[in-house]
């Protein structure tokens, strides 16, 4: 359709009418994302975090130290770089693993969440009047009550139970865990999507759309979406550290992830036990979820930056 | 201004009928419903079963059941506990203090220093000093609030012992308040770490958007000193948009208190919450979730009113 390169063209005239040859937009995107020294470093963090849970674990001896009779936590050492936990496992590969879990949780929710978020706020500020106020005032709804509490009783009501047959039983609170984040943290999103699409919708090229007998939905996902996508994109960064954090602390509180199955979260809350004899123990998932959420956000930070110049310095 | 706040009231009244209806659908979702107490006990048999169940009216209709708790709640009845046959509510009043004693304080120490550090940062946009604030509130911003506080334990409770490791009173003493301030470090430190770098964020942008404004530029063009300028024209009026924040700030801030209460052993909400969860006490777990939902739409109700007082440039008509 020849309506759809309208989305480009706008993008590339705006900002940069004075200067001749118009530089291709990912290009521009990605040399001023490189200028931010934090958040490039941060990429590499997360990618190389990224990497090692994925292959990390291939390469280390999980359970070789598994000695029943004597299964007390070993000292860091040559053979296990961060020691053993109390049975015997070895920190490091369980820490990797624990990673597998927490950061497929924490995109798949936060990919969940800017997907309704992204619905809701589009529906709203398209259609606008009683569709916009009822949107909204949802979203209010959802807003007030405490997200934590929420959780923590979905999670409860939630437990035991079997959504998705095919997988093993440790691994059915996976989908419920995403699900409950997902469907409980698309507010914010949806109040951003709903702004934009408010501004959009005065948009001659809307309008044009419309007056050659556009649908509502063609127009929506075709035209005001990928005019909307920087934003979002941003949002949704930011909302994967949101979510990974959300996760930890609900398996923190024995709500979220339950062993056998490791996760960040539920590791510091073993480790809690054997605080006096092994502190190290609770440092060690704490960091891994700081160092990935703080990533995250210098990410999100330089992205903003990269996307949207007018944003700079908030 | 008086129409705008009983405006303002009648809008809430739908918002709070929403909220109370979600958290009535989510009370559906409890598995084995709300006689599942009953159905475990081999001394009730079925007809006892729909015996209570007409009674208590669960064969009625769903929306003539939601009429029926909302008229309960208004007047207070929140049910009786399941774990220990106490009335719900008065089990939430007694512990609500402990919280609100926590969240006071660590909205006040937080509030203190996130501003200052926000103010100084803006005063200074793009010094060493704001680059320093900003990174640290990013940092603050990423930390896991709950990991924070086990550090905190490990550190100056577990190694150096400068404070209690958990609990509101040492057994020795007689409840002083010295006793209880010693108590609080640790938990209040853990639950500011995060507000503190919000604040920060907010107070600079809210700062550097106010020292931009017409009439600071005139105070410094009459000739008056710096610090006036500063204090008396940017700072007070930076700090209104501050009010609307505090109010939206109480959920998290009821997210942080459970945390941290279940952290340190703090005798609180929170902590009355997570029991509720572990045994499963239906009442008392809906109870909370309401009353603290409710609490957030009447702050939020505030606010609005607050900063329609404070700031007479803007009009509500």
């Amino acid at each position: 359709m020849s309506m759809s390169t309208s989305s480009t063209a706008i993008r590339e005239q705006a900002p940069e009418q004075v200067m001749p040859p118009a530089e291709p937009f990912l290009r521009m995107v990605v040399r001023r994302f490189l200028k931010h020294r934090l958040a490039v470093i941060s990429l590499g963090v997360l990618v190389l975090l990224i990497l090692a849970s994925i292959i990390g674990p291939h390469f280390l001896p999980r359970f070789d130290a598994l000695d029943l009779d004597n299964p007390n936590q070993a000292w860091p050492s040559l053979a296990h770089p961060l020691g053993t936990d109390e049975l015997g496992e070895d920190v490091l590969a369980r820490l990797l693993v624990a990673g597998r879990f927490s950061l497929f949780v924490g995109l798949t929710a936060a990919f969940l969440g800017v997907f309704i978020g992204t619905i809701v706020g589009a529906i709203s500020g398209y259609f606008g009047k009683i569709v916009d106020t009822i949107g909204m005032r949802m979203t209010d709804m959802f807003l007030t009550i405490p997200l934590l509490m929420l959780l923590m009783v979905l999670s409860s009501f939630t437990r035991g139970k079997t959504f998705v047959p095919f997988l093993p039983q440790d691994l059915q609170q996976l989908p419920i865990i995403v699900a409950i984040i997902g469907t409980t943290s698309w507010m914010g999103v949806a109040r951003l999507v709903r702004g934009e699409f408010l501004a959009l919708r005065e948009q001659e090229f809307v309008e044009a759309s419309r007056a050659v007998g556009g649908k509502s939905f063609w127009i929506i996902v075709r035209h005001m979406i990928p005019n909307a996508m920087a934003p979002i994109f941003v949002a949704a960064t930011l909302s994967v550290g949101d979510a990974i954090l959300l996760e930890s602390a609900l398996s923190f509180l024995g709500m979220g992830v339950q062993p056998p199955v490791p996760t960040w979260g539920n590791m510091l809350t073993n480790a809690q036990q054997y605080m006096i004899s092994t502190p190290w123990l609770a440092v060690y998932p704490g960091l891994m979820i700081f160092l990935v959420v703080v990533s995250i956000n210098f990410i999100g930070d330089g992205l903003r930056d990269a996307l949207d110049p007018k944003l700079k310095g908030r | 201004m008086g129409a705008y706040v009983v405006r303002r009231i009648l809008t809430s009244i739908p918002l709070l009928l929403g909220v109370t209806l979600i958290l009535f659908l989510l009370m559906h979702l409890m598995p084995g419903g709300p006689l599942a107490a009953y159905a475990q006990n081999p001394h009730i048999r079925p007809e006892d079963l729909a015996k209570i169940r007409h009674i208590m009216g669960l064969d009625k209709p769903l929306w003539m059941q939601y009429f029926f708790w909302l008229g309960a709640m208004l007047t207070g009845n929140f049910g009786a506990s399941l774990t220990s046959g106490q009335p719900v509510l008065a089990m939430f009043l007694s512990r609500l203090p402990n919280t609100l004693m926590l969240m006071g304080a660590s909205l006040v120490v937080s509030l203190i220093i996130g501003v200052l550090l926000g103010v100084a940062s803006a005063i200074k946009q793009y010094s060493a000093f704001d680059f320093t604030v900003t990174t640290l509130a990013f940092i603050g911003y990423s930390l896991p609030v709950f990991w924070f506080g086990v550090v905190l334990m490990l550190i100056f409770a577990a190694d150096l012992r400068w404070f209690p490791a958990g609990g509101i009173h040492s057994i020795a003493s007689h409840g002083g308040i010295l006793d209880l301030a010693w108590h609080m470090v640790l938990p209040v430190t853990m639950l500011s770490i995060v507000s503190v770098a919000g604040w920060s964020r907010y107070m600079r942008s809210s700062m550097l958007e106010v020292i931009r404004q017409d009439y600071v530029r005139m105070a410094r063009a009459k000739g008056l000193s710096e610090q006036v300028v500063i204090m008396k024209h940017a700072f007070r009026n930076a700090l209104i948009p501050l009010v609307t924040l505090i109010a939206l700030s109480l959920p998290g801030l009821l997210g942080g208190a459970i945390m941290t209460e279940q952290i340190f052993g703090w005798p609180g909400v929170g902590r009355l919450f997570f029991h509720a969860l572990a045994e499963s006490d239906y009442p008392l777990m809906m109870a909370i979730l309401t009353i603290s939902a409710v609490a957030v739409v009447v702050s939020n109700l505030l606010a609005d009113i607050v900063y329609a007082a404070l700031d007479p440039r803007i009009r509500y008509d």
